[in-house]
C-alpha cells in the first residue's frame, strides 16, 4: 500500500467520528441541545425538533461529502502532495463543521427568544459540590507507565531517545490530568444529587482518558522497540502508531458517547424551575467568553473535553496558536513538504567531498575519509526511522536497516543508489534515479 | 446548596456569597458542622478570585456564622444560644419594613410576608 492511501485512510474516520459527536449534539442532555439552553417544555417544540433534524442531516451530509473528498485525493493526487491535501482537507472539515454548528445554534437561539425562554444570567455554583472531597488518580498510575515506556532506552541504544520522549509523555499524562482540568461542578439544576453524579462521572471520564494515554506511550515504546530491536520489520512502526493512534481515538469517543448518555439519562427532567443557562457566555455555541470568569481552562458544557476562556490573555494565546497551527502552519508545511519531494536529489563532488543535498539537509563526505563506495540495484530493507523524513518518493535522515543504522538522502523509487562506507563505520545511502548521476560519481570517486 | 452569582449586579460578589451563605444556614441547607468548600475550591467553583471568597469567608466568621476547624477547614458554626439580631440586622429590618409601608402594605400585610418569609426557612 502506498503511502498516499494509507494517509487517506488513516484521516476519512476523523470525519465519521467526528459526525458522531456533532450528531449527539442534537440529543438533549443537561438541557443543551446544539449550545442552546431549553426548558423542559423545549424540548418537544415542533420548530426545534425541525431544526435538530436539519443539523443532523447536515452533518450527515458534510461527513459524506468530505468521505468523497477523500477517496477522490487517494486515487487522484500524485505522491508528494498527500500531506497539503490532508492539511486543506483536515481545515476544511473544521471549518465546515463550525460553520453548521454555529448557524443551527443561532437559529435555535432565535426560536428560545421567540418563545421567551431566556431566563436571567446567574452563576451558579454549588457549595455542596465544590465542599466534597475530590478523589484523582495516584500519580503511580502515570508513573509506572513512563518507567515502562523506558525500559527498552536501557535495552535498545540506538532509539533512546525515542523510548525516553515516550516516557516523558507518559509524565505529562499526569500533568494534563491535574492542570488541564476546570475543577467545577456539572451544575444544572438545584439537585445537588444530580450535580454531584455528573460532576464524578465527568472527572472519572477526565482521569480515564488521560491514564490510558499514558499506558499508551508505553506500549508504542514498547512496540517500537519489539518492532525494530527484537523482531525487525520494515513500516512496523508506522502501522504501530497509526493502530494506536486509531484506537485511542476510538476509545476517547466511547468514552465521550457514554459520558455524553450518562448526562443524557441523569437530567432526562432537569429543565423546570430554576435551570442554569449560561448560553450568552458561549459564542456560536463554542466558544467560551466570559470576562467575570477568571480562569483560562474551563469545561466544555457537554461530555468530558475542555477548552479556554476567550476572555482570558491565556484562552486568546491558545485560540490563536491553534487557529495559526490549523489554518496558517499545516498548509505551510505541507506546501514544503510538497517541495522537499519533488526536488532533485542530485549528487556532486565540490571542493574535494561528495554532497548530497536536499531542502534543509546537506550531507558532506570528504573523499578522503570514504573507505568503500558501491552501486546499489536493491534498496536494504529498512526497520525503523530514526528521525527525518519518510515518504514514497524521499528518505532523508537516520535510518535503521538491515545493515545497521544508516543515513539515507535517497530517492526509494527506482535505483541505482550509491552506499557510501566512511573511515570511521559510517554508513550513507544516497542518490536514485538516473538524474542523480550515481554512476558518474562513483566514477570520480574511484579515480 | 447553590450560590446564584449575578455579575451586573451592584452588590459586590463577596457579600453576594455571604448573604446567600446566610440564608442557607437560615433555610437549613447548611446545617451546623456542615463542611464549607475550602477557598480555593469555591473560587474555583464561582470561577472567581480566592480574595473574593476569602473576604466573604472572613465576614461570615466574624459574624458568628462558620468557623474554622483545624481538620476540616471551614465549617458552619454551631449556634447553642442565639444571641439576637445584631444592631445592623434591626437596621436594616427597620429599612425594608420602611420599603414594605412605601410599597402599600398596612401592618397585617407586612407581618404576613414576613411570616410567609420566616417560614420559608424552617422547610
Amino acid at each position: 500500500m502506498n503511502i498516499t492511501v494509507f494517509v487517506w485512510l488513516v484521516a476519512a474516520p476523523v470525519a465519521v467520528l467526528l459526525c458522531i459527536v456533532n450528531c449527539n449534539e442534537a440529543k438533549f442532555k443537561k438541557n443543551l441541545v446544539v449550545g442552546v439552553t431549553f426548558p423542559l417544555k423545549g424540548r418537544m417544540d415542533p420548530e426545534v425538533q425541525r431544526l435538530l433534524k436539519g443539523f443532523r442531516r447536515a452533518q450527515i451530509l458534510l461527513c459524506l461529502g468530505m468521505l468523497a473528498l477523500a477517496a477522490l485525493c487517494a486515487a487522484l493526487l500524485g505522491e508528494g502532495t498527500e500531506l497539503l491535501a490532508l492539511c486543506l482537507w483536515v481545515d476544511l472539515l473544521m471549518a465546515a463543521q463550525f460553520v453548521i454548528y454555529a448557524r443551527y445554534n443561532g437559529r435555535l437561539k432565535a426560536v428560545k427568544r421567540a418563545r421567551d425562554w431566556t431566563v436571567p444570567a446567574v452563576r451558579a455554583a454549588s457549595v455542596t459540590a465544590a465542599a466534597a472531597p475530590v478523589k484523582r488518580p495516584g500519580v503511580w498510575w502515570f508513573v509506572a507507565a513512563a518507567v515502562i515506556a523506558a525500559v527498552p532506552a536501557a535495552l535498545d541504544r540506538e532509539l533512546w531517545f525515542s523510548y525516553l520522549l515516550d516516557a516523558a509523555l507518559a509524565l505529562g499524562c499526569w500533568a494534563g490530568a491535574k492542570y488541564l482540568y476546570r475543577n467545577r461542578s456539572e451544575t444544572v439544576d438545584e439537585n445537588d444529587a444530580v450535580t454531584a453524579a455528573l460532576t464524578r462521572v465527568r472527572r472519572r471520564a477526565w482521569d480515564r482518558v488521560w491514564v490510558l494515554c499514558a499506558w499508551m506511550m508505553a506500549a508504542v515504546s514498547l512496540g517500537i522497540w519489539l518492532s525494530t530491536a527484537v523482531v525487525p520489520a520494515g513500516g512496523a512502526m508506522v502501522w504501530l502508531t497509526a493502530a494506536l493512534g486509531i484506537g485511542v481515538c476510538a476509545v476517547a469517543v466511547a468514552l465521550e458517547l457514554r459520558v455524553r448518555r450518562v448526562q443524557e439519562k441523569l437530567t432526562a427532567s432537569s429543565g423546570e424551575g430554576f435551570y442554569v443557562d449560561e448560553d450568552d457566555k458561549w459564542l456560536w455555541g463554542q466558544v467560551y467568553y466570559d470576562p467575570n470568569d477568571s480562569r483560562t481552562i474551563v469545561n466544555a458544557r457537554t461530555g468530558v473535553n475542555t477548552t479556554v476562556n476567550l476572555a482570558r490573555p491565556g484562552g486568546k494565546a491558545v485560540a490563536v496558536f491553534t487557529l495559526a497551527l490549523l489554518f496558517v502552519a499545516m498548509p505551510l508545511l505541507g506546501v514544503y513538504v510538497n517541495m522537499m519531494s519533488a526536488a532533485p536529489l542530485p549528487l556532486k563532488i565540490e571542493d574535494g567531498a561528495l554532497v548530497a543535498a536536499n531542502y534543509g539537509a546537506r550531507y558532506e563526505m570528504p573523499l578522503d575519509e570514504i573507505a568503500d563506495a558501491e552501486l546499489l540495484d536493491t534498496l536494504p530493507a529498512i526497520t525503523a526511522r530514526v528521525w527525518g523524513v519518510g515518504m514514497d518518493s524521499l528518505l532523508k535522515g537516520t535510518f535503521q536497516t538491515q545493515w545497521g543504522r544508516a543515513t539515507l538522502c535517497l530517492d526509494p523509487r527506482e535505483g541505482p543508489w550509491l552506499k557510501v562506507t566512511m573511515a570511521d563505520g559510517t554508513l550513507y545511502i544516497l542518490g536514485g534515479g538516473e538524474n542523480a548521476g550515481v554512476e558518474s560519481v562513483l566514477a570520480q570517486i574511484q579515480q | 446548596m447553590l450560590l446564584k452569582l449575578d455579575f451586573g449586579s451592584d452588590q459586590p460578589i463577596y457579600m453576594q456569597i455571604r448573604n446567600q451563605i446566610v440564608l442557607g444556614i437560615a433555610q437549613r441547607q447548611l446545617r451546623p458542622g456542615e463542611r464549607l468548600p475550602t477557598i480555593r475550591a469555591l473560587a474555583e467553583e464561582c470561577g472567581i478570585n480566592m480574595m473574593t471568597v476569602s473576604k466573604a469567608y472572613q465576614l461570615l466568621r466574624q459574624e458568628g456564622y462558620i468557623a474554622t476547624d483545624r481538620r476540616l477547614g471551614a465549617v458552619v458554626a454551631e449556634r447553642e444560644e442565639p444571641a439576637g439580631p445584631s444592631r445592623e440586622t434591626v437596621e436594616g429590618l427597620r429599612l425594608r419594613l420602611g420599603e414594605l409601608r412605601l410599597a402599600g402594605l398596612d401592618v397585617d400585610q407586612a407581618l404576613r410576608l414576613c411570616r410567609e418569609l420566616y417560614e420559608e426557612g424552617e422547610g
